[in-house]
């Protein structure tokens, strides 16, 4: 399959050593890893925030090739933590500024796949956190770049907000063929993506389909991270034959222990 | 340490609450940051507050607010770790003798070296935050700790570390330490009180470990279930006598036992 982002034998300060990723063009990509295990300077690298010697390929051209406004047209980011700055007073003239008027239906699209629709003319330092966060997402995406990178994104939502944003996430997957990039320090968060990348100390230590790398809970733990629930109880009961393979549904592994 | 809540109200919200230093207490709910502004005397409420059974009122608000720490979600700052310590003691008037020395203590306390002192806040990752954010809130020696979501986007040996940390803090120091967040897997693992708020009132208030296995009763109001709990509960209606526990180990030598 023909990769996105092509990362070879990256080094950086103390942080990153010998990263070596291939992201695959449209996958869901998942980063996680204990706290400090470099997954935001990673983040920051593919955003173009910081420089490296490395060659890193984006969209098949070297990163330090593309001007910062040319680079923005194929990635987008949303980065916890960083102050929203919203420069109009409603939230459709603060998407509308980014748009040619060819793109009205594109606006109404992604308003109501975000369930913004409502808060039109609301100004946008109003909305609550959650909100925010959408329209921030919603500002990335609208002119459709081909990557979107999100830095922690989850960290302070209910369940119920994640759930939303992950479903929201894998439309525009399927819809735009959108590539993305999430870090998470929750497990939880990364069950449902294509590829996982744990971290540790700056290293990938571990890597592939999420419920290949969930199995290891030895290591997981060793880390510093907590397993899923379901996740952490099908790999102990694997390991008293009680079950034989990773059940996610908790009704399902109830009815399947006690026949 | 006592703090005493008698119809103390702000808006549509009405608190009747008690809450004593030998707990770490957790509390839940929407609109909690009503509550927790209340207990900061920061908002301008109706209603009486006891601490430690004197009536707060507007001659010693200020005294008692030294004596209250709120340590948010994130702070706001783009200066030095010591700059903003510098800041905060002169903006709460707070008398200390060697401003230098208590402010390596606060670092000590949390596990950091006073290097920290001369870094800048922006560039610290989010557990260092974290940490830096309750060292100042230590500044001031207060009786009464508020945390806002405190454990989440904190990997586990973080979170084991600041439990220690807490109960240290409310056993030999007898501080009042309360953790407001809506993660009930956070809750039930670290927390032996547990404060229900529904209606903009508080619910139901007791024994973490008693009340959150009340699975029926806290559905009906739409709380979160910790999984563990939820797993058992699930066990249990199947007629399978599985006992409620906190360690997935513990519920595994359950199950091994019950099949």
């Amino acid at each position: 399959m023909a990769s996105i982002i092509n990362i070879k034998d990256l080094d950086y300060k103390d942080i990153l050593h010998n990263i070596d990723i291939s992201i695959n063009k449209n996958d869901f990509i998942t980063i996680s890893g204990s706290n400090k295990c470099g997954k935001t300077t990673l983040i920051k690298v593919l955003n173009k925030e910081i420089d490296t010697n490395n060659k890193i390929k984006v969209n098949n051209k070297d990163i330090k090739e593309y001007s910062l406004k040319e680079y923005k047209d194929v990635v987008g980011s949303v980065i916890y933590g960083t102050d929203n700055l919203y420069l109009f007073n409603t939230v459709e003239d603060e998407i509308n500024y980014l748009l040619d008027k060819k793109l009205k239906n594109r606006y109404k699209e992604l308003m109501k796949l975000f369930k913004l629709t409502k808060y039109e003319k609301t100004n946008p330092n109003n909305l609550d956190k959650y909100n925010k966060l959408k329209l921030n997402i919603l500002k990335e995406v609208i002119l459709k770049p081909k990557i979107l990178l999100l830095d922690d994104i989850l960290l302070y939502l209910s369940d119920k907000e994640t759930n939303e944003i992950l479903k929201i996430l894998k439309y525009l997957q399927e819809k735009d063929k959108l590539t993305i990039i999430l870090t998470t320090g929750n497990l939880n968060n990364t069950i449902d993506s294509d590829y996982l990348y744990i971290l540790s100390e700056g290293k990938i230590v571990l890597e592939g389909k999420p419920l290949e790398v969930l199995e290891k809970d030895n290591l997981l733990n060793r880390l510093g991270l907590e397993l899923p629930f379901m996740i952490d109880l099908s790999v102990k009961l694997k390991d008293y034959n009680l079950v034989d393979n990773i059940k996610l549904d908790m009704d399902r592994m109830v009815k399947d222990l006690w026949k | 340490m006592e703090i005493k809540l008698v119809d103390a109200s702000y808006n549509k919200s009405n608190y009747d609450l008690t809450l004593k230093s030998n707990h770490i207490i957790g509390i839940t709910g929407k609109n909690k940051e009503i509550l927790m502004n209340i207990l900061d005397l920061n908002i301008n409420y109706k209603g009486n507050i006891f601490i430690n059974g004197t009536k707060v009122d507007k001659d010693n608000i200020n005294k008692y607010r030294k004596k209250i720490s709120l340590i948010e979600k994130e702070l706001k700052i783009n200066t030095t770790v010591k700059e903003y310590m510098e800041y905060i003691i002169k903006y709460k008037r707070l008398e200390i003798k060697d401003e230098n020395k208590k402010m390596i203590d606060s670092l000590r306390i949390v596990g950091l070296n006073k290097t920290y002192l001369d870094r800048y806040y922006n560039t610290l990752s989010n557990s260092e935050k974290k940490l830096i954010a309750i060292s100042i809130g230590l500044l001031s020696n207060p009786d009464i700790l508020i945390f806002d979501d405190i454990f989440i986007g904190l990997d586990n040996k973080y979170q084991k570390k600041l439990h220690r940390l807490f109960t240290k803090l409310k056993d030999q120091y007898n501080k009042l330490i309360i953790i407001f967040s809506n993660n009930s897997n956070i809750l039930y693992k670290y927390t032996d009180k547990i404060v229900f708020l529904y209606d903009n009132e508080v619910l139901i208030e007791g024994k973490t470990n008693s009340l959150y296995t009340k699975v029926d009763y806290l559905k009906e109001y739409k709380f979160d279930i910790p999984d563990i709990v939820l797993f058992t509960y699930k066990a249990r209606k199947k007629g399978i006598k599985l006992g409620y526990h906190k360690d997935i180990r513990d519920i595994i030598k359950d199950i091994y036992k019950h099949v």
